[in-house]
């Protein structure tokens, strides 16, 4: 995929997350992954069609996942990740990739979105893409976000 | 949406798996499904856009995925070949259905999102908002099982 394309979804992190309470967000390390790739233990993934098709998953830990419901949830302590917590790590992954796809329909990309699934698990496989995936590294006062794209246009 | 469009899926499923594979399946009544579903290990999640957004997901056993994908292709597969199977079969069957959804229900202009894959042991599908109904294909390998959700109910 065009590196390029990950651009808007990175510039979500740092448009959205502030307005959410988050102090700390970092771009951190970007690698290219074949097409089945071991992930974190919990994504959000969302698929987007029309002119650019594809997906976007956002994986984090188990620690992680319960420390960004938290600061979502105005520091309200998260202790398991229940249906709130699921709910808020869900609203999240939907309201960032709401975000690139506006910035991708300013470029001339318009996109829809579907939405967000959530996927829970352990020793977790992912490929949300036939062709090669970028993995952007986002580090928040939460912990590590992967966003992991597979897009196509 | 007034029609049971889970029928179409299913229907879909099990036309594809006779015409595939040479597999005789068949499918259970639909039944409504928690927000939570407990995936047997292996997972393939499309996404719906449209008026009603919302999501499908077939679900199986990684064993069933093995002997589904030999019996489509001839032949034993690797990991790779089997995840390409798997997410066509998936792709086929809701491309089927979504057209049917679409057709009976003019101006809803539902479009698929590409297959993205999941394995793992546990893994839990959480798809909070949606309502989603679920149905069991039965067949000689295992059962698959088909989940589709809407936002806003049926």
């Amino acid at each position: 995929m065009d590196a390029a394309l990950a651009t808007p979804f990175i510039k979500a992190f740092f448009d959205l997350l502030p307005q959410l309470g988050f102090q700390q967000v970092k771009r951190g390390n970007l690698r290219v992954t074949e097409k089945m790739t071991a992930s974190l233990d919990v994504l959000a993934v969302v698929g987007l069609s029309q002119k650019l098709r594809g997906n976007v998953a956002y994986a984090m830990s188990q620690e992680t996942a319960k420390k960004f419901a938290s600061v979502m949830m105005m520091g309200m302590p998260v202790d398991q990740l229940d249906e709130m917590a699921q709910s808020a790590i869900s609203e999240a992954s939907n309201m960032l990739t709401a975000n690139a796809a506006m910035t991708l329909e300013a470029q001339g990309l318009s996109v829809n979105i579907s939405p967000p699934t959530l996927v829970i698990g352990q020793n977790v496989k992912v490929r949300i893409s036939s062709v090669k995936s970028l993995v952007v590294e986002i580090i928040t006062d939460a912990g590590v976000v992967e966003v992991i794209l597979g897009l196509e246009t | 949406m007034s029609e049971n469009y889970l029928e179409h899926f299913a229907a879909s499923m099990v036309d594809n798996l006779r015409e595939m594979a040479g597999m005789e399946a068949h499918a259970s009544v639909p039944e409504r499904q928690e927000t939570a579903f407990a995936s047997r290990g292996f997972a393939v999640i499309i996404g719906i856009t449209g008026k009603r957004p919302g999501r499908i997901i077939l679900d199986t056993q990684q064993e069933t995925a093995d002997k589904l994908s030999e019996a489509i292709n001839g032949e034993k597969c690797d990991e790779e070949f089997i995840l390409d199977t798997m997410a066509e079969v998936t792709n086929i069957v809701s491309g089927n259905g979504i057209t049917k959804v679409n057709n009976a229900n003019p101006g809803m202009g539902l479009m698929l999102t590409p297959p993205s894959l999941f394995i793992g042991n546990p893994l839990t599908i959480v798809s909070p908002k949606l309502n989603a109904e679920v149905v069991t294909v039965t067949t000689p390998v295992g059962d698959v099982f088909l989940s589709i959700g809407f936002e806003g109910g049926r």
